[in-house]
C-alpha cells in the first residue's frame, strides 16, 4: 500500500502540475461597500496602497443588494463588506464574501483583508495603550504577507503528497477492521480467546500494533515524499506527524467500530474498500470540490477532510484564522476517535463472550 | 474428575445448543464426544474453554470452577479448533512461537517448547516454511502443534481431521495416542465413527443438544446387542424371499435393495439355517454373506433414528 500510494503521488504530482502552477494573473474584481467610518478610510487608505492596486481592480457599491448582484453573477470574485452593524468595537471585522469557495483568486482576497485586519488591531492596540489614535499605515510586512505565493500555495506533489497519504491511512482502517474482526469472529481469534490472555488485553494489544504499522507507513511516506519528491511538509513537521498519528487512530477505531456494527468483518471490509475512495473524492482529495453548502457543511466533517484541513493549514498558514482551523480540525478528530473508540470497547465488551455456535 | 460437567445448558435465541448436560472426564482419558453436525459437541466445547457464557449448571477443571479461575485453567489446556486457526504469513516456527508465548512461555524455554512441537507433528523440517506452501495434513499438524507447545494437561481436539488425506489422519491419531501417553488427558470430537472407536477410552453420544448414551465402547455396543444383522448377496430374486425369511422364528425384519438381503434377528437364534433354506428353495443364489456385529454406527442408529453424518 505504501509503494502504490508514493508512486500514485508521483504520477499526480506530475500529470496534473500544470493545474496547480500559478499563472499570470489578471486584476481581481472585488465588490466593496463601506459606510465612511474610521475602518472605510484605513481600508481605502490599504486599497489606494501600490500592491493593492496592482492585484485588486475594486468596484464601489452603495448598497449590500448591489454587490451580492455582482457575486451572484460571478462578475466579481469577492464582495468586501464594512458595515457598522458588522465591525465590532473591540476588533475590526470585514466580511468578505467570495463568489467561489476555496479559489485561488478568493484566497488571494482574503490575504489582503486578513492582512489589514491584522494590522488595524495592532493599531487599535497601540492606540489604547498609547492613547493615540492610530491608523491604518502600510508595511512592508503586509505586502509580503498579502502578496507572496511561493510556499504558501501548494504545487500539485505537495497537494497530493498530503491527500493521498490521508487516502493511505483511510484504507488503513482495514487493519483495525481485519485484526479485530479475526479476533472475534475468526478462527483464530477462537484459538486466541482460548488461551490465558485477557480479551481485553488482546484488544488493546491489537488495537495499538494497527496503529503503529498504519504510523509507520505513513512516515514512510511522509520521509520519503520529503526526500525524495522534495513535497513541502512546511516548518511544523511536528505538527503533521502529530495530525498524522491522530489519524491512524481515527482511521484504526473507524475500521473497529465498523466492524462490530456490522458483526462482520468481511462486509465492514467491504464498506471500508467503497468508503475511503468516496470520502476521498468528497473531501476534495482528487482535485477541489464544491457542492451546495449543506454537503459542504457535512464534507467538513469526513476525516480525510479534516485532516486536509489541518494539515494544509499548517503548511500553509496564509488566513488569519489558519492556527484556528487547525485546533478546530485536531479537536474534531481526536473527539471522533474517542466516539469511534468508546462504540469499539463497549461493543467488545458485549461481545467478548462469543456467541457463534 | 479432571473434568467434571453437571446439568450444562446453552441457549442461542430459543434453540437449546446443550440441553443439561452433565458428564465427567477422569485424568488419562481419551474422551470421544460423538455426534453428527449440529448436535451440540462444538457448543460443549466452546463452554468449556470459556468462549461462551453458559445458560445454567456448572463446570469443574482440574478441580476448580471454570468461571472464577478461568486464566488459571486455560493456561493447562490446548485447543485444536475445528478450523485451521493458523498465520499463514509468518512460517511454521512463527505460528508455534507466537502461540507459545499467548501461554507466557518465553526465552529458550520458548525456542525449546516450539521445536518439541514441531518434531512432535512431523514439521521441523519444514519450520521455515510458510503454512499457505502446506498440504491441508500439514495444516492440520501445524493446527495441533500450536495447541500443545505449552504442554497442555488437558487437550481438546474439535474435529481435527476433516477433510485430510488417510495419511495425515492416522499420523494425527497415532500423535494423539502418544500425546495420551506422555501425560495428557484428550477430549476428541468427531462425527467419524471409526477414529472414535480407535482412540477413546470413554464415549458420550450427542444429538439435539442431549445426552443419548455413555460409557466405554464395549458398554455402548451392549445397547444394541440384542440384535444380529445378516447381509446376503444374492442372485435371481424371487420376491417371495422376504415373507418366507419374516417368517422364520426369531426374524425381526427383512429387507431387500436390488441384490443385497438384510436380515436383522434377535441375538442367538439360531436360525440362520433356516434362512439359507428359505433362499434357497425360492430360487435364490447366494452369492456372499456376512454378520455385522454392533459398533457404535449402529448405536448410534438404534439411539436416535438417524446416520451420524446425516
Amino acid at each position: 500500500m505504501v509503494f502504490s500510494q508514493i508512486l500514485i503521488i508521483l504520477i499526480l504530482g506530475t500529470a496534473l502540475g500544470g493545474t496547480f502552477q500559478l499563472s499570470d494573473i489578471d486584476k481581481i474584481k472585488v465588490a466593496y461597500l463601506e459606510n465612511g467610518s474610521e475602518t472605510s478610510k484605513s481600508f481605502d487608505k490599504f486599497l489606494g496602497g501600490p500592491k493593492s492596486k496592482e492585484a485588486l481592480a475594486v468596484l464601489k457599491v452603495s448598497t449590500y443588494e448591489e454587490g451580492m448582484k455582482l457575486i451572484n453573477e460571478k462578475r466579481v470574485t469577492s464582495f468586501i463588506i464594512i458595515d457598522d452593524k458588522i465591525v465590532s468595537k473591540e476588533e475590526v471585522d470585514i466580511k468578505v464574501i467570495n463568489s467561489e469557495k476555496g479559489s485561488f483568486r478568493a484566497s488571494i482576497v482574503q490575504n489582503f483583508v486578513d492582512s489589514f485586519i491584522y494590522e488595524a488591531n495592532l493599531s487599535k492596540a497601540l492606540a489604547k495603550i498609547n492613547g493615540k489614535n492610530e491608523s491604518y499605515k502600510s508595511s512592508k510586512n503586509i505586502e509580503d504577507v498579502s502578496i507572496l505565493t511561493k510556499g504558501k500555495k501548494p504545487r500539485a506533489i505537495d497537494f497530493y503528497a498530503v491527500t493521498m497519504l490521508i487516502m493511505m491511512i483511510m484504507y488503513g482502517s482495514s487493519y483495525g477492521s481485519w485484526e479485530i474482526g479475526e479476533d472475534i469472529f475468526g478462527d483464530i481469534g477462537k484459538r486466541t480467546r482460548s488461551t490465558p490472555v485477557k480479551s481485553h488485553e488482546l484488544f488493546i494489544g491489537k488495537t495499538l500494533g494497527c496503529i503503529f504499522t498504519l504510523y509507520l507507513e505513513a512516515l514512510v511516506i511522509i520521509f520519503f515524499t520529503k526526500v525524495v519528491y522534495k513535497v513541502n511538509w512546511g516548518p511544523n513537521l511536528g505538527v503533521i506527524l502529530l495530525i498524522t498519528f491522530l489519524m491512524c487512530m481515527l482511521t484504526t477505531g473507524f475500521g473497529i467500530m465498523l466492524t462490530m456494527l456490522c458483526k462482520d468483518h468481511y462486509t465492514a471490509n467491504r464498506m471500508l474498500s467503497i468508503l475511503t475512495p468516496l470520502f476521498t473524492f468528497f473531501s476534495g482529495g482528487f482535485f477541489t470540490t464544491h457542492f451546495n453548502k449543506t454537503l459542504d457543511i457535512a464534507t467538513d466533517f469526513l476525516p480525510n477532510k479534516l485532516a486536509h484541513t489541518a494539515i494544509f493549514n499548517t503548511i500553509y498558514p496564509t488566513h488569519a484564522d489558519s492556527a484556528y482551523k487547525v485546533k478546530w480540525s485536531i479537536i474534531v478528530i481526536i473527539s471522533l476517535l474517542i466516539i469511534t473508540f468508546l462504540i469499539s470497547i463497549l461493543s467488545e465488551r458485549r461481545m467478548s463472550k462469543w456467541q457463534s455456535c | 474428575m479432571l473434568v467434571e460437567i453437571k446439568n450444562l445448558v446453552k441457549r442461542y435465541d430459543s434453540n437449546i445448543a446443550v440441553d443439561n448436560v452433565s458428564f465427567s472426564i477422569k485424568s488419562g482419558e481419551i474422551f470421544g464426544l460423538l455426534g453428527p453436525n449440529g448436535a451440540g459437541k462444538t457448543s460443549i466445547i466452546n463452554t468449556l474453554i470459556g468462549l461462551t457464557n453458559i445458560d445454567d449448571g456448572e463446570i469443574k477443571i482440574f478441580g476448580k470452577n471454570l468461571k472464577s479461575h478461568e486464566r488459571e485453567i486455560k493456561k493447562d489446556m490446548g485447543l485444536v479448533p475445528q478450523d485451521i486457526a493458523i498465520f499463514h504469513d509468518l512460517t511454521a516456527y512463527e505460528n508455534v512461537k507466537f502461540f507459545g508465548t499467548l501461554y507466557g512461555l518465553k526465552g529458550s524455554e520458548l525456542k525449546e517448547a516450539a521445536s518439541e512441537a514441531l518434531n512432535f507433528t512431523g514439521l521441523w523440517d519444514k519450520r521455515n516454511e510458510l503454512p499457505k506452501k502446506f498440504s491441508g495434513g500439514m495444516k492440520r499438524r501445524l493446527n495441533i502443534a500450536c495447541a500443545i507447545v505449552h504442554k497442555p494437561k488437558l487437550i481438546i481436539l474439535d474435529e481435527p481431521t476433516v477433510g485430510i488425506d488417510p495419511q495425515s489422519r492416522n499420523h494425527i491419531l497415532e500423535s494423539i495416542k502418544e500425546l495420551n501417553k506422555m501425560g495428557s488427558t484428550v477430549i476428541y470430537t468427531s462425527h467419524y465413527m471409526e477414529e472414535i472407536e480407535a482412540i477413546c477410552n470413554n464415549i458420550i453420544i450427542i444429538d439435539h443438544g442431549k445426552v443419548m448414551a455413555m460409557g466405554t465402547k464395549e458398554e455402548l455396543t451392549e445397547l444394541t446387542a440384542y440384535e444380529e444383522k445378516l447381509v446376503i448377496g444374492i442372485d435371481k430374486v424371487n420376491y417371495n424371499i422376504i415373507e418366507t425369511i419374516k417368517g422364520i422364528t426369531g426374524v425381526k425384519d427383512c429387507l431387500l435393495d436390488n441384490t443385497t438381503l438384510t436380515v436383522i434377528c434377535q441375538q442367538n437364534s439360531r436360525n440362520m439355517n433356516k434362512i439359507i433354506t428359505a433362499v434357497t428353495e425360492n430360487k435364490g443364489e447366494i452369492v456372499s454373506m456376512n454378520i455385522d456385529k454392533p459398533n457404535l454406527e449402529g448405536v448410534f442408529l438404534t439411539l436416535t433414528g438417524r446416520n451420524l453424518r446425516d
